[in-house]
């Protein structure tokens, strides 16, 4: 019946109208404009309306309980095209709710015209209402049937009473339950945390409302807990009553595992990235920067990473072109290690930096970024200079010693040189280090055993007085060798001190104390000699005068004794009598001078200045270099032939008698050692000038020995010069000659000499 | 007008040393030359002379066994204030002290020991006693 209305779409004839009437299944008619034309008596049994009533009512839009055909529906006829199987309800008069399934079509009349359409209704009412929902003679629901068989994600649809209907494959896969056991029975798989979160959304489900994107757990057959989002959709019959909910859980349990340790990772990552203490950047090529960790805001000051990224990285330099530096090291090589640079902090003070970097390239080799890591170095740097300068400053207190100090390891080693040691050595610290001690400083080879033992001992040694020569000169060094006492430093430090002044001043010292008790001595000697010399003196005259014949008393003795008193004279004359008493009047007078002239020589601190005949000072000087001991007795003195040359007009000069006669002996000392020495010119011979100047007198003490060169002329008057021998003199005559003439007479002293012709010591006294 | 001068004779000299050949040879000198000389080898010596006998002039030691030379004068100026002093010496560096200078000896009395010629006391002890 159907395919004859199909194939052309027109009603031939009536007939057909009567056929259509006793169709037993529901059938409507429309015209083109959907204005419904006939209804068959089928369709009034099932759904009681005539068509009067169908007839009013076609205006209406929508869904209209009136009409079983919606417009929806006519409209698609409208465009020629066919209904099938449309799944939809209408109601009775009486209510009752009617779910068909429609098919509907367009039409023609006899000349093919289109007429209007026609509506087939199959009542499947009970099919609906015995839940078999999917029909398996049906290709859509083939279709949707093979998707939610296949789909991985779990589906269950439950009644309204919560009993699972449905389940596909996935669910049970992921819980473990299969349909058999499962359907019709509610599923126990909601953790008891989850109970009332759940509970709220199914009160929701089955009032209607779609649950989106519900995060909840869920157990397994075996007890697992998996972690679900859950979606639902209602569904409903055809007397539009909800009927059931469609639920659809997707197992995140592995996703989220993955999500938080993809998290922690990364959180990890950003703790590593924030918290070391090293600045951490990436910044593009110009300088724009991208990415900065706490560590580099830390360092740089910045109140945080915006203001810090705010700014460009060329900005942070101090030196611009250690930036330009930076870069191209960066493109040449790819990778920069250790570079050091001096950057900005917020504050605008100035840190040191140690950059390392690599820069990352694009396909064609264009530099798009750089990566880096920088460490703050100040503090490190300016321990290096406090070190360099602590270094630098220990250097120098040890250059600046007068002592040689020279550093030994326990082989002996030289590994400390200071720059005395270079002057005397002339070997420069770089040469002398690494060199074996007897090397570098041969004068100590001496010594080695000596410092050997202090090694061992740990103990340090004075080596006092050691002598050398040095150029002609003598010289004493005192060495003491200290051991190394800190823990895990062995070896030793010499010092060698030049101690010639100081054993030179000792020895002086000594001798000055030997001539001060000499003084002493010799005040007291002085005094108990001349009483005796008193008594030779006394008695030499009284026997004198006791002979002769002025004295009456004489005259009566001898007369009474039967003496002539004056042949006795004759016989005293004959035999030379009065010349030996003359001869120890002399003699004792000399004495007492020689005592008077010590006494006053020898005599401490006399700084009286008084007003003194130079000439006689002279002269006194001149006796008494002749009683000196060792001029007599080395020198042969009376060999000398002295010359006087006085022209002093009776002036006086202001001096201390004492400290003049001093200096004119050390002279006359001086000249006839020098006379004796070496060759000369004639015979020896001291010439002693003396000259009053217009406001001074000058002295001379010439000789005529080998003279002095140049060289020695320039450091005569200097302390602790000599050329004799050691032990012969202290090298101090001179040097306090001057000292005499120069500072406490405020007069001038100085050498003419030409070698070879004598030296003439002169010195001058202010009047 | 000077006084008269007195006889040699008269003039008593007191010559007070420790040193034996220095009084002898002194003492017989001073004889020589017509003075009454006597001796005293200490100052002790000297007092006790001088308290039975007076003196015109003393030559005195200054370092003396005992009480020295100083102390003397002064004690001796006590028992006879007309006498006259000089002061024979062998220390060089003998100063006069004050109170010697205010019992009226002055430097030039002070003689240094050994004297080359003795007749130099014969001079000062005319001068102390106003003969010259």
């Amino acid at each position: 019946m159907r395919n004859s209305v199909e194939k052309n779409g027109k009603v031939k004839d009536p007939s057909y109208r009567t056929i259509l009437e006793v169709f037993p299944e529901p059938v409507i008619l429309y015209d083109r404009e959907g204005r419904t034309t006939f209804i068959n008596s089928a369709f009034t049994d099932i759904f009681g309306r005539t068509l009067d009533e169908l007839r009013n009512r076609q205006n209406d839009d929508g869904r209209d309980s009136a009409d079983p055909v919606t417009q929806r529906v006519l409209a698609k006829l409208k465009r020629g095209e066919r209904i099938s199987n449309l799944k939809t309800h209408w109601f009775t008069r009486d209510k009752k709710r009617i779910d068909f399934s429609m098919s509907a079509a367009p039409w023609r009349d006899q000349d093919g015209n289109p007429a209007g359409y026609l509506a087939h209704f199959r009542d499947i009412t009970e099919q609906t209402s015995s839940g078999n929902v999917f029909p398996e003679n049906d290709v859509q629901y083939k279709l949707h049937w093979l998707i939610v068989e296949f789909l991985p994600v779990s589906i269950v649809v439950y009644d309204m009473e919560g009993r699972a209907i449905f389940l596909n494959p996935a669910f049970e896969k992921t819980f473990g339950w299969n349909h058999e056991e499962i359907l019709h029975k509610k599923i126990d798989f909601v953790p008891p945390d989850e109970m009332e979160a759940t509970g709220k959304r199914v009160g929701r489900m089955m009032k209607g409302d779609h649950i989106k994107y519900f995060a909840t757990k869920r157990l397994t057959k075996d007890g697992r807990i998996l972690d679900i989002v859950l979606n639902t959709a209602s569904f409903y019959n055809d007397r539009g009553e909800q009927i059931g909910n469609v639920v659809i859980l997707r197992d995140v349990t592995e996703l989220r595992k993955s999500r938080m340790a993809l998290e922690k990772s990364e959180e990890s990552y950003r703790t590593l990235f924030n918290g070391v203490p090293v600045g951490l950047y990436r910044a593009k090529t110009n300088g724009v920067v991208e990415d900065v960790n706490h560590g580099l805001v830390a360092m740089l000051g910045y109140p945080d990473r915006q203001s810090l990224i705010a700014k460009n990285s060329t900005e942070h330099y101090v030196n611009p072109s250690d930036r330009k530096r930076w870069l191209a090291l960066l493109e040449k090589n790819g990778v920069v290690y250790n570079f050091d640079t001096r950057l900005y902090r917020y504050d605008g003070t100035i840190i040191w930096t140690r950059n390392n970097g690599r820069v990352i390239k694009d396909k064609k080799g264009k530099m798009l970024h750089i990566e880096g890591a920088m460490l703050d170095i100040t503090k490190r740097k300016r321990d290096k200079e406090a070190l360099k300068k602590t270094r630098r400053y220990l250097k120098n207190i040890i250059d600046s010693m007068p002592s040689v100090l020279v550093g030994i390891d326990k082989e002996g080693f030289v590994n400390q040189w200071n720059l005395e040691a270079e002057k005397r050595t002339g070997l420069q610290a770089k040469q002398a280090e690494g060199l074996p001690l007897g090397k570098a400083y041969p004068r100590l080879l001496d010594q080695m055993e000596q410092i050997q033992q202090v090694m061992k001992d740990k103990r340090p040694r004075k080596v006092e007085k050691v002598l050398s020569e040095i150029d002609g000169e003598t010289q004493y060094s005192e060495i003491v060798i200290y051991p190394l006492l800190v823990s895990g430093v062995e070896g030793a430090v010499l010092r060698i001190d030049d101690v010639t002044a100081r054993v030179r001043l000792e020895d002086m010292m000594v001798q000055t104390e030997k001539m001060m008790t000499v003084g002493g001595l010799a005040a007291g000697m002085a005094h108990e000699i001349n009483n005796p010399l008193s008594g030779i003196l006394q008695g030499a005259q009284n026997l004198a005068r006791r002979f002769s014949p002025d004295l009456a008393k004489n005259v009566a003795t001898a007369e009474a004794c039967g003496i002539d008193l004056e042949l006795v004279n004759v016989y005293m004359g004959k035999r030379q009598i009065f010349k030996f008493l003359e001869g120890i009047r002399e003699s004792s007078l000399r004495a007492s001078k020689i005592v008077a002239n010590m006494l006053q020589f020898s005599r401490r601190s006399e700084s009286n200045i008084e007003y003194i005949d130079p000439v006689a000072l002279v002269n006194k000087t001149v006796e008494l270099a002749l009683n000196d001991y060792d001029l007599k007795k080395q020198y042969d003195f009376k060999q000398i032939k002295i010359v006087r040359d006085f022209d002093t007009e009776q002036a006086k000069v202001p001096c201390v008698s004492t400290e003049i006669q001093q200096v004119i002996f050390n002279l006359i000392k001086n000249a006839t050692q020098a006379i004796h020495k070496a060759e000369r010119t004639g015979s020896p011979t001291l010439f002693l000038r003396l000259r009053k100047g217009r406001r001074e007198v000058r002295f001379e003490v010439e000789d005529n020995g080998p003279g002095i060169d140049e060289k020695t002329q320039r450091r005569v008057f200097d302390p602790f010069f000599t050329t004799k021998k050691v032990g012969v003199g202290t090298g101090l005559g001179l040097y306090v000659s001057y000292f005499i003439i120069t500072e406490k007479h405020k007069g001038k002293m100085m050498v003419e000499s030409n070698p070879g012709k004598g030296a003439n010591f002169i010195f001058h006294l202010p009047l | 007008m000077k006084e008269s001068a007195m006889n040699t004779s008269d003039i008593r000299v007191l010559v007070v040393d420790d040193e034996e050949h220095i009084r002898l040879t002194l003492m017989a000198f001073l004889e020589d030359e017509g003075f009454d000389v006597t001796e005293a080898a200490s100052a002790e010596a000297g007092l006790e002379i001088l308290a039975l006998e007076s003196f015109s002039v003393g030559i005195i030691d200054m370092r003396l066994p005992g009480m020295d030379g100083n102390d003397f004068i002064q004690n001796a100026h006590e028992f006879q204030p007309e006498m006259k002093f000089l002061i024979h010496t062998g220390s060089s560096e003998y100063v006069l002290p004050q109170d010697l200078k205010k019992i009226g000896l002055k430097t030039e009395h002070v003689i240094k020991k050994p004297v080359v010629d003795m007749a130099v006391f014969t001079d000062y002890i005319q001068r102390l006693l106003g003969n010259l």
